[in-house]
């Protein structure tokens, strides 16, 4: 199904991201004393409340738009954007470099993501990627350790099979 | 601390001011080369950029967990550009959020637990007014744009 009361599916999948975040909050909340979840769980209603409107609103219904001329008459009629595939492609790089400095820490990540960015998805030369990467990578060394005197992390994989000293 | 320790208080200043100015200057003399990084390749920047924001948040308190929840929040906050969503309301909540928290409590413990507290005093109740009307003046705004634009071509006509 690509399509959903006349708009992509695509288009409600951020409002039902944040509802059903809500429901997930209120689930998890019911069994917290009544003082500590009395003000998040009237903000997770109020949020329920909103991104069910927003859901009406995003309808290309007659509810739908009567909703949207009344509550928000600035929304826009459709957003658009480059192609999903380099979305998707900008979205995956950023979790890939978030998992491999998880996991390898940030003198291996860091080098690694800005090689494979530059090369293959910049499809800059060899000398100016390496240039790039060795000069980014010794700036921000030269920043985080020898000005600011940190540990840089070493990485969940590194830490325990390669345990330092 | 301000009236035995005057002399570091107004070290303290004017190093401050002096810091102030000093950058002021340092900031003048770099901006034009500054503004070289403007057209370097996008495609060059965002990986660096993306790297060193990442480092930054690491660094704040050297957790790697703020690294995960930096790119977390810069993917809900692509998407709510994507789908035009304000982004504002959000960092405005995350600022406000925890200290409305507080005074919730607070105010809750004066009214003995209830929320009845909130509309027996004057302050509390303008507050909730002026929020309902921030609520309600869209739809108010769009009737009356609506009904404007129906007589415009009535007028025109005459």
């Amino acid at each position: 199904v690509k399509n959903l009361f006349g708009r992509p599916v695509s288009h409600y999948l951020l409002s039902a991201g944040f509802a059903a975040s809500a429901c997930a909050f209120l689930v998890t909340a019911w069994g917290y004393p009544q003082d500590a979840r009395a003000f998040p769980a009237a903000i997770a209603m109020a949020l329920l409340a909103f991104t069910a409107l927003d859901l009406i609103a995003l309808t290309n219904t007659a509810v739908g738009s009567a909703v949207r001329r009344v509550l928000n008459p600035t929304i826009k009629a459709d957003a658009s954007a480059g192609p999903v595939s380099r979305q998707a492609a900008a979205g995956l790089s950023l979790l890939g470099l978030v998992a491999a400095l998880v996991l390898l820490g940030i003198e291996v990540a860091v080098p690694l993501y800005l090689f494979v960015s530059l090369r293959f998805r910049a499809r800059r030369s060899w000398a100016s990627t390496l240039m790039i990467t060795a000069g980014v990578s010794v700036a921000l060394w030269l920043l985080f350790v020898a000005a600011l005197r940190l540990d840089l992390y070493r990485g969940y994989l590194l830490t325990r099979f390669l345990p330092a000293g | 601390m301000l009236m035995n320790h005057q002399v570091e208080i107004y070290g303290l200043i004017w190093a401050l001011t002096g810091a102030c100015i000093l950058g002021s200057c340092v900031g003048l003399l770099v901006a034009r080369p500054l503004a070289r990084l403007t057209v370097i390749d996008s495609q060059v920047l965002v990986p660096v950029v993306t790297t060193v924001a990442l480092l930054g948040s690491w660094a704040v308190d050297r957790s790697i967990e703020n690294v995960v929840i930096t790119a977390v929040f810069g993917i809900l906050g692509y998407l709510m550009i994507r789908f035009d969503y304000p982004r504002l309301a959000l960092v405005v909540a995350m600022v406000l959020g925890a200290g409305a928290e507080r005074n919730f409590h607070q105010t809750s413990m004066m009214g003995d637990g209830g929320l009845a507290i909130y509309l027996h005093r004057i302050p509390s109740l303008v507050l909730l007014m002026g929020i309902a009307a921030v609520l309600v003046s869209p739809a108010i705004r769009g009737i009356l744009g609506r009904r404007r634009n129906s007589r415009a071509p009535h007028e025109v006509a005459r």
